[in-house]
């Protein structure tokens, strides 16, 4: 029934007919303006709008090019891995052995590295932590040759997993962790040199010949990653001051006295028996 | 000039202002005529022409071929600067002097503009049934003077005016028929049918 009425509305009645006819048959106004086109025409191929065009393109895309690139650039490289580094910190505050490492040796996050979809954190001692049963007075860039005395804790690289969000494995840094530059033979006569004239060290070492001279340098315990061949390692921070060990094995004991070579003076002494 | 033709013509034109003036030349005349049908005033029809064009040429670099006449798209920007000025009435169009003042730019011209648009006008005055029914045209909404004009005063088939107005045939058809139905009794009211009227 509705469509019928549809139907019936859509049909052209009579009038309607009549009234498509009339204005079909209208005469239509055909009037020209030479002047208005040619004024037209003029002043729309000598607008400036029609100049600039190009310029105006480029003038708006090149900025937004460039801001666009930069923001592409420093969301790669600035903004990118903050947030994996954020990531990195996030999921070592959350472990538990690594909050053990911290709170037991009083350890500080000093540096955190991405590299390869891992985050490389440094912690790092504020005093060199002595691994062994000896009790010695310490200071922040105190060492010992690798055979020669106890070994010190100085710190800890932990690889974390980004993806797993899980710490991968926990390093223990001792000092023969750190690279170091050897001396050369004046520095090493030098520091022999330096205790030579010690009044104090002259009493302490007694003159003898089967007293026998150790010189090894001082590895800076001050830590820093470093990229190093595509993988991420730990190097020590350049020291302000050149120091070196001069380890004196005498025939029951042996001593070791820390040097200043750049100030010329022997620092401290440590007995071992 | 066929559509791969006029294609080419209109990409040139986006950097060539000679060949954008091709376009100009041939599609001047069917716009100024088609709002002076629209609106049935020769100084609104000169003015709308002009931001018409101004506007074409303005987004003539944002014109993306679609198989559809260039003149269809002119046709369009001419819609909706009408029927921008009859819903913002107090917005009034760019009028070429203003356009000519802003560009500080007056081309000599053979013609004399004001004799012509007296001309102009005297002449429209001849087309009594045609201002007639236009009145009551105008009385309408504007989507159903925009297929009324384009189908009875611009001879346009319902394929182009479905191009003209990014519309279905189907809607085209049906806004046609609603459209002639109102002004039947708009015109049935004021008795334009008697035969003294035309």
């Amino acid at each position: 029934m509705r469509f019928k009425i549809k139907k019936t509305q859509n049909k052209i009645t009579m009038a309607q007919k009549d009234l498509i006819k009339k204005l079909e048959n209208i005469a239509l106004p055909e009037i020209e303006l030479q002047s208005h086109k040619l004024q037209l025409k003029s002043a729309l191929l000598n607008s400036e709008c029609f100049k600039k065009r190009t310029p105006v393109i480029w003038g708006k895309l090149v900025p937004l090019g460039l801001a666009l690139s930069f923001a592409i650039v420093f969301a790669v490289f600035v903004i990118n891995p903050k947030l994996m580094e954020a990531k990195a910190m996030e999921i070592i505050k959350k472990d538990s052995q690594v909050q053990r490492f911290i709170k037991e040796n009083g350890a500080v996050i000093k540096e955190v590295k991405i590299k390869g979809g891992k985050g490389y954190v440094l912690l790092s001692l504020s005093e060199p932590k002595v691994l062994q049963k000896e009790k010695i007075s310490t200071s922040s860039e105190m060492a010992f040759g690798e055979k020669v005395g106890p070994q010190f804790l100085v710190g800890s690289i932990v690889k974390v997993n980004l993806r797993a969000k899980k710490v991968e494995s926990i390093k223990n840094l001792t000092e023969n962790d750190v690279p170091f530059v050897p001396l050369t033979k004046e520095e090493k006569a030098k520091a022999i040199e330096i205790i030579k004239k010690e009044p104090e060290i002259k009493e302490m070492v007694p003159p003898s010949d089967k007293t026998k001279i150790i010189v090894k340098p001082i590895p800076s315990l001050k830590l820093r990653l470093q990229e190093d061949d595509g993988k991420i390692k730990v190097s020590p921070e350049p020291a302000k001051e050149k120091r070196a060990n001069v380890i004196l094995k005498l025939e029951d004991k042996q001593r070791a006295i820390m040097v200043n070579l750049t100030q010329e003076k022997a620092e401290k002494v440590i007995e071992e028996k | 000039m066929d559509l791969s033709e006029e294609k080419k013509i209109v990409e040139r034109a986006k950097n060539d202002p000679k060949v954008f003036g091709l376009l100009y030349d041939k599609y001047y005349q069917p716009i100024f005529g088609y709002i002076l049908r629209r609106t049935a005033s020769i100084e609104l029809a000169k003015d709308i022409t002009s931001e018409t064009f101004l506007k074409a040429l303005k987004k003539l670099w944002q014109f993306r071929w679609q198989n559809v006449p260039f003149s269809a798209w002119l046709y369009r920007i001419a819609n909706n600067e009408i029927a921008n000025y009859f819903r913002k009435n107090k917005k009034h169009p760019i009028s070429l002097d203003e356009l000519l003042e802003k560009r500080g730019f007056e081309p000599a011209t053979s013609c004399n503009p004001e004799k012509e648009f007296l001309k102009a006008q005297e002449e429209l005055k001849k087309y009594q049934d045609f201002l007639k029914i236009q009145e009551k045209i105008a009385k309408l909404p504007i989507k159903y003077q925009e297929v009324i004009a384009l189908r009875f005063f611009e001879k346009k088939k319902i394929k182009e005016i479905a191009q003209i107005l990014g519309k279905k045939e189907g809607t085209v058809k049906s806004l046609l028929w609603r459209g002639l139905e109102k002004l039947r009794e708009i015109v049935k009211e004021c008795n334009f049918f008697q035969k003294d009227a035309f």
